[in-house]
Formats: C-alpha cells, structure tokens, sequence
C-alpha cells in the first residue's frame, strides 16, 4: 500500500538530505542483523544439543565468535551507520560526500563477510572481542576512518553554529570504536591467517577487558543514545527534556567507563588496587546511565498519550527501562561478593544480552521505524504488525534474561558448594547438567526475539517496496558552511577552560592517591572530595548566566570538543593500564617459561578453534576454586601467551593446571569423543584434528615472532624448531601407541594439543 | 525542537542525586578502606586465611593415631573408596602407579612416616602434579586416605618402578 508523504518535514532550511547511504546501511543491519541473531540462537542451540556442532567449522569454539563479531561490527556497525549518516547531516545541516560513504559502505561490508567466513575456518587470533585476524582487523579500521572522516567533514561544513548533543555522541563513538578496535588488534604478523598480540599475560588480559567492553559500549551504547537523542524529541514532539541531564550523562559516563575495564577481572591475578579502581568506578557508573535513562523517559512522559500508539516511542521507552535495569547489574557486579558468584557463569552473559536485546535491539527496532519511512518517503506498512514485533521482542529479551539470571547463580553456587566436612559436592559437569532447563528457555526466549526481528524485517521490507524506490530523495542542500571564525575564543581557552583544569585536578588527586601512602592516600581523596565538590558548588552560585558557558561555547568547536572527548574516554584506561603495561609481572624461573616447539602448535590450535569460548585458564583465590582445579593463578604464569587465555566463561572446567593430571591416553579418546570419558558433557567432538597435519617448518617462524614480543626463545632453539617439535610428537604418538594401541601421526593436530594440555601450570 | 532547552531546566530527580551520593561515597569508602589504609584483607590474604583454617586439623595428627586408623576396617575402607574415586588416575587401580608413584613398595617421595604421608594428601606436592586433596575431600577423608594407603606398604603390586627413598620405622617404634 502506497502511503501518503511522509508526516514530517525535515529541518527547516535543510533541504532533502541526501540518505542514499543511509538506506544502504539500514538494509545491511536488516540483514547482517538477521544472521548475527540465527549465529546467536544456533550457538545457544550447541550448548544443548552437541550433536548441533555438526561439522568442524560449526563448532561452539568457532561460532560463538561469528555471533558475537557479527553482532558488534557486522550489525551494531551497520546500524550505526544508518544512524549517523541520517541524524548527522540533519543536526549539523551538512552535506555527506556520497564518494566516502560508497567507499565507507562496502569496504565495511567486505570486512564484515571476511570476519564471518574467517573465523569457522579456525584463523582466530585468540583475544576477547579480538578474534579476527589482522588483515581484517585493518580493514575495519580502515573502513571506520573512512566513516570517521566522513563525520570530520559534516562538522567541518556544518550549517548549524551549535554541535548538537547527538553529535557529541556519534564523535564519542568514532574515536571510542577506532582506539578500543586498534589497541585490542595491536599485534605482529606471521602468516596472513596468524599473529601474535603484541602485549601478554596480564597486560594483554586488560587490554582484552578494557577494548572489549569499549567496544561493546561504543558500538551498541552511546551511539543509540545519541540516536534516541535526536529522534526520541521529534517522535515524542516534545524538546529533551534537561539539558543538564545529558551533560552528567555523556561527560559521566566517559569518564568513568574507561576504569571498568579492570572490573571483570576481579578476583584474578590482576594487581589489587587495578581491581579495586574498576569496582569503584563500575559502582558509580549507574549514575550517569540514569542520567540518560531520566532524560529519555522524562521526554517520552510529555508525550504519555502518544507513547501506547507509536511504535517508535513505544521501542525508545521499553529500550531505556532495559538499559537502566542493565545499569543496576553492572552496578551490583561491581560488588566483590557478586562478581565472585557470577564470574565465569551465565550471568554475564544475561548483563550482556540484557544490554544488547533489550536495550541496542529495541533502541535500532525505534530508530528504525522512524527513519525508514522517512528515508523512503512512505510510511510504514503495518503498525499492527511493530506491535507484534514489540511484544515478542519484549518478552523474548525478558525470557532471555530470565533464563541467564536463573542459570549464573545456579552454575555459581554449584560450583562452590562445599560440604560441611570439607569438600565439594557437585562435579563440574554436574553443574553444567543443572542449566540444561534454563539454557532451554533462553533459547525460547532467543527464537521469540528473533522472530521478532523478522518481523520488522518484513515489515521494513514491505515499507520500502511499498515506496516503489523513488523516495524523496533530493540532493544534499551544500550551503555555503557557516564557520564560526567570528567566535573570538581561541582553542587554548576552551582546552584550558576551568571545568578542564578542574578535572584535570582531581583526578591527578585520585592518581596520587592511588600512588601515595595510606595516611597521605586518605588525606588526598579527601582533599580531592572537597575540591570536587566546592568546584561544583562555585560554578552553580558563581555561573554567569547572561554570557555564553564555557560548555556553550565548547559546542561551537569540533576540535575542542573532539579532543576533550578522547580525553575524558582515555583517562581512565591510560591511568589504570599504563602502569601495569609499563611494569608487568617479573618472570618467576619455573612458572614463566617459553612453550616448547610442539607445544606452541599446540596452542595456536587452542587459539583457532576458539577452545576459551567455554574453558577459563584463571584459577581465582577461593577454596572451591582451588580444590576443584588447583592453586591459585599467579600473573607470572602466562607471562607469555600472547594473547591471554583467561577466559570470562566456564562451560568447560578451567584448564590453568590441567597438564599432568591425566595420561596422554585421557585427552586423546576425551578429544575424540568427549562423552566416552565424561557423561553428560556438551563440549563438541574434535576428530578432526586426528586427520589434521601441523606445518612444522612454519613453527620457528612463529617463534621468531614471540621472541620479538619478548618471549626468550635461544636461537639454538629457533633453529632445532622442526626438530624438536617433531621428536615431541614421536614421543606422545608413542605412548598412545602403547598405552592405547592408537595410530596417530607424530605431527597431527591433536598430537600437538595434547602437547599443549599437558604443559598446561606445569613447569616445560 | 531538535536542541535541548537553555531557559527553565529542570531539577535534577532528587533521589538520583542522593543516591549517586551515596554510591559515590560508598565506592570512594571502600577505596580507602581497602587500599588507602589497607584495613580490609586482600582477596588473597582472605583465601590464605580460609584456606588455614579449611587444612586445620585441630590437634596436631601423630604417626600413633594413623598407625591406629589403618587398624580401624571402617576407617580403612573408607579410604579405599576414597581411594577408588579420587586417586586411581594417577596412581593406578591397584595403587600400581601410572603419573603418580607406586604406593604399594617402600619408597616414598615426600617421606614415608605416617605424618609424611598425611600431609602429602593434605597439601599435596608443589610442582610434583599432587593436589591439595585436604581442599576437595576435607580433613576427615584425608586421614582415612592415608590410613588406607598405610595398609598398602609393601605389599609390593607390579608396576611402576620405585621411586624416592626407602622408608623403614625408626626402632624406638
């Protein structure tokens, strides 16, 4: 059904932006969404039924990656872009250069298909949000500094004096994805299919926390806010409701979320105060996320009797009550006694879905429905069928949730559960067994969703058709840009205005603090207290209302606000990771010592097949950790793997003290067939690498390369590489000859795994 | 419509301001609790802590009261399921040895007083692949252990060859 045109006007004095670019970006969220969320219901599938890991290149190891890389860069990227080039041409009254957003457009979507295909064929780089290779690493990069050049000349030819606050988001989220996507890829080359981080251990688990959750925050966080920020006053019709709201939100929030990294990590072998700073920033951070949550539902309630009809609204409104509840988790797992209870267990992966369902997916279905018939010029073809949408993705995301907040506690208090005596009661498999019920609901609640989703789809799909593709587009109006050159403060002044200094002051209080002695620390923290809080006080009693804020006057410089922006995001990461970058763990002889030959094969099969989606290598300081897997970690230990293996989730046992325990024998017919040695376990067959051969001529190669990174390989032991990587294989190939009649040659892929198991908290 | 409003803004919720107040005292609080003034114990001081108290035998365990369990069947039976659960892995069905030594010979790697085998089970061995079984089996199952394995010394099983020292009972026994 052909629709009448489309209610809104745009701006007034803007012209008909041109949003070619962004109907193509909208299209690929539509379908990039649709495969990220069938990787998503497919791998929660595996985890109930095994025999879903139906072929090598399907399993767990290797999908959870194209779920999770296809969700953040292939639709969160996707999306926002469709965003941004709708909202920023809009608010800025700029042009887009319709060459950079071709360029833009498919440069992303060849990375996107390259992530998706790379990762089941097993080239892996092994980190947390850092799966991908480096070649496609740089493509993305590449690919979002095209973008990031694109939103540098909107602002740059803007019509409009004033940067709007949505901007300020979108800017935050174009230096947040390219400084997390670059430090979390930093790594050195060996092949095109293999590289090594260049940071290890300890460093390279901070870096893996922090760039991780940036990325997840500045892909599917603060570029919606800034959506729901423009879009939720149009639809509503109402102005946003406080201004002063969105300032505590968006400079609160970039500075403290740069600190959390640390907070998942707690309880490891991360120094003490690191964690501590993470948990009490993580603690706070609620603050600015309701900030933002206030500021959305406050400017939906002027617009209450609207809210139940339009869809839009409807998405916006049920999308902040999600985030503010996700806001709350964080919080409560910033506490030690939650984090120790929920680490490792399903319940993260409910704060994760809490935030990516419930908020990114009912915050891009609201955007969506608004920009869509707009950007064709139409209206949407069916409402009924958005409500349909609404409800089952509202209940799908709340089945979901349900299900993880059930099953993290369940696996947790299992896990630690210990009898009077002394000793533990459940197996680790016993414990995994206890989630079948709820891990059977979350994929209900999964499949409702993403029914959903397809919904919205065909319902897009139908809008657009209906449109007939002519659409009201008209060129980009390329008004003369109205530069503030008249402006008369310089950069200097906004960048060393008073809120800078003052900010700048206290947290070099909080970092002395961090750095002094107890007595001088308590007096700091104090001092820095009442400095923050007479600053305050002063500029709400000494503000000089008639005279543009310093703040007011920063809106009107892109580049001052850019750098204050990477600023306040980078704070808190330099400050608590530097240090410990700088000066990491001292080698300790015995526990940190280069892998052998074979076992460095057989840890980059560790790496490919994704083998840390299930198994921790993170042994933490608690009794029921230590006697079901044995003594604590130490950051000594993994020194040099590059990257880290220490895991956010337990599906599998920790594996940090594995080597030893069984005969070769054991892991063998366990790889084989996992079930024959262990009843009722999930983790997929790896056959497959009995047939597999391992390259050992590449092997002092990739040694040569760790020794780069500072891993002290001796030259004599570069050169023996084959050598002794193949004497090691005979030797293993050999005990499962006459322990186990098995024939497996000497330098297959599951000989080398199991090279690497058994070293595993054992000294070479 | 599209930019926020300058003139009348609004008060900030007050129960948002009071409780990012308290948050922020609470999280500055424990900040200089823990790491200012260092009143509160680590996490690994606290493991230490709970760990001493979990291997906490009460009184001191003595060769005569584990000579006297491997004498007591109930106990010793009880060992040997233990046994069958626990330590076949390593040591084999029939205590043979396989990763971990035989037991059924007189040679003892961490020493062959009833005392030194107790606390082997207890704490295990660092760096010899023996766990702390006192964690996972508590203090009461480790003493049956070894009363268990005490019944098996030389009775001298085929399998793996010796290793340690050979242990024989001081004659003030």
């Amino acid at each position: 059904m052909a629709g009448p045109p489309a209610p809104t006007a745009p701006p007034a004095g803007a012209g008909v932006p041109d949003d070619r670019a962004a109907r193509r970006f909208a299209l690929a969220a539509l379908a990039w969404g649709a495969l990220a969320m069938a990787a998503g219901v497919f791998v929660g599938l595996e985890l109930m039924v095994w025999q879903a890991n139906a072929a090598p290149q399907l399993g767990f190891g290797r999908m959870r990656p194209v779920h999770t890389a296809s969700v953040l860069f292939a639709f969160g990227g996707n999306l926002v872009f469709a965003g941004i080039y709708y909202s920023a041409p809009r608010l800025l009254r700029a042009p887009i250069s319709r060459r950079l957003a071709a360029i833009h457009f498919w440069t992303w979507q060849l990375a996107a298909v390259a992530a998706v295909v790379s990762l089941p064929l097993g080239i892996n780089q092994g980190g947390e949000l850092a799966e991908l290779e480096w070649p496609i690493d740089l493509a993305l990069l590449g690919s979002w500094l095209v973008f990031a050049a694109q939103l540098v000349s909107m602002v740059r030819r803007r019509g409009e004096r004033r940067i709007h606050p949505s901007i300020w988001f979108y800017a935050a989220t174009v230096i947040g994805v390219a400084v997390f996507h670059l430090v979390a890829s930093l790594a050195l080359p060996v092949s095109l299919t293999r590289s090594y981080s260049l940071f290890g251990g300890m460093g390279d688990a901070l870096i893996q926390a922090w760039a991780g959750q940036g990325l997840f925050t500045f892909l599917l966080v603060v570029p919606l806010f800034g959506l729901l920020y423009d879009l939720l006053p149009r639809a509503a019709g109402q102005p946003l409701h406080s201004r002063n709201l969105v300032l505590i939100h968006f400079w609160g929030f970039l500075f403290a979320i740069g600190w959390t990294g640390s907070l998942r990590l707690l309880d490891t072998a991360v120094p003490d105060w690191a964690q501590a700073a993470g948990a009490a920033f993580g603690l706070v951070l609620w603050a600015p996320g309701w900030a933002g949550v206030l500021n959305g539902l406050m400017t939906a309630r002027a617009a209450a009797s609207s809210v139940r009809g339009d869809p839009v609204l409807k998405f916006f409104v049920a999308a902040l009550l999600f985030y503010g509840a996700a806001a709350i988790d964080g919080s409560i797992l910033a506490s030690r006694d939650a984090a120790s209870l929920a680490h490792y267990t399903d319940w993260h992966i409910g704060q994760v879905h809490l935030v990516a369902l419930g908020w990114a997916g009912l915050a891009a279905a609201g955007a969506l429905y608004w920009m869509v018939p707009r950007m064709w010029g139409t209206r949407l073809h069916s409402p009924r069928a958005a409500s349909v949408h609404f409800y089952l993705a509202v209940v799908g995301a709340l089945f979901y949730v349900a299900a993880m907040a059930i099953a993290g506690p369940t696996q947790g208090l299992m896990l630690r559960a210990e009898r009077p005596e002394g000793g533990l009661v459940y197996s680790f498999v016993e414990s995994l067994r206890a989630l079948h019920v709820t891990h059977g609901a979350r994929l209900i609640g999964g499949v409702v969703y993403f029914a959903g989703f397809l919904v919205m789809g065909w319902n897009l799909i139908r809008t657009i058709r209906a449109a007939g593709g002519a659409g009201a587009v008209a060129d980009s109006a390329d008004r003369s840009p109205d530069h503030s050159t008249d402006d008369p403060t310089r950069l200097r002044d906004l960048l060393l205005g008073q809120p800078v200094l003052f900010a700048a002051g206290v947290l070099g209080l909080l970092v002395a603090a961090a750095l002094a002695a107890p007595l001088a620390s308590f007096g700091l923290v104090f001092f820095a207290a009442v400095v923050a809080l007479g600053g305050l006080a002063a500029s709400a009693a000494l503000g000089d209302r008639s005279r543009p804020s310093w703040h007011e006057r920063l809106e009107t410089r892109g580049l001052a606000l850019a750098i204050l922006i990477a600023a306040a995001l980078l704070s808190g990461g330099v400050a608590e990771l530097a240090p410990l970058l700088a000066r990491g763990p001292s080698p300790v002889p015995g526990e940190s010592e280069p892998y052998s030959p074979l076992q460095l094969e057989g840890r980059d099969i560790y790496l490919a097949e994704g083998c840390r989606a299930c198994h921790s290598q993170m042994i933490r300081p608690f009794l029921w950790e230590v006697a079901r897997y044995g003594e604590v970690s130490s950051a000594s230990e993994s020194l040099y793997d590059h990257p880290a293996q220490w895991g956010s989730r337990r599906i599998g046992p920790d594996l940090a003290r594995i080597g030893g325990r069984y005969p070769n024998l054991w892991h063998h017919d366990h790889l084989i067939d996992p079930r024959a040695v262990t009843l009722g376990s999930t983790m997929p067959s790896y056959r497959h690498l009995a047939g597999e051969r391992v390259d050992l001529t590449a092997t002092a190669g990739k040694m040569r390369a760790l020794r780069a990174l500072g891993v002290p390989y001796t030259d004599a032991q570069i050169d023996r590489a084959a050598d002794a990587a193949a004497a090691e294989g005979r030797a293993i190939a050999l005990d499962l000859r006459q322990t186990g009649k098995i024939e497996v040659a000497s330098d297959s892929a599951i000989v080398a795994l199991i090279a690497y198991l058994q070293r595993m908290g054992q000294p070479p | 419509m599209t930019g926020p409003r300058r003139t009348g803004e609004p008060a900030l919720p007050g129960w948002w301001l009071w409780a990012t107040a308290l948050t922020v005292a609470i999280a500055a609080g424990s900040w200089l609790w823990n790491q200012g003034l260092h009143i509160g114990p680590t996490p690994l001081q606290r493991y230490l802590a709970d760990r001493a108290a979990a291997l906490d035998t009460g009184e001191p365990v003595t060769d005569q009261e584990l000579v006297g369990l491997a004498r007591d069947k109930l106990a010793v039976q009880a060992g040997a399921d233990l046994f069958s659960r626990n330590c076949t892995k390593c040591h084999g069905a029939r205590a043979e040895g396989n990763i971990g030594p035989n037991l059924t010979d007189g040679f003892w790697i961490g020493g062959g007083a009833p005392v030194d085998i107790h606390q082997t089970i207890l704490l295990g061995r660092d760096g010899k692949g023996m766990p702390a079984w006192g964690l996972q089996l508590g203090t009461g199952a480790v003493k049956q252990l070894a009363a268990y394995v005490l019944t098996l010394r030389d009775t001298n099983v085929a399998g793996k060859a010796p290793q340690g020292t050979r242990w024989t009972a001081s004659p003030a026994r």
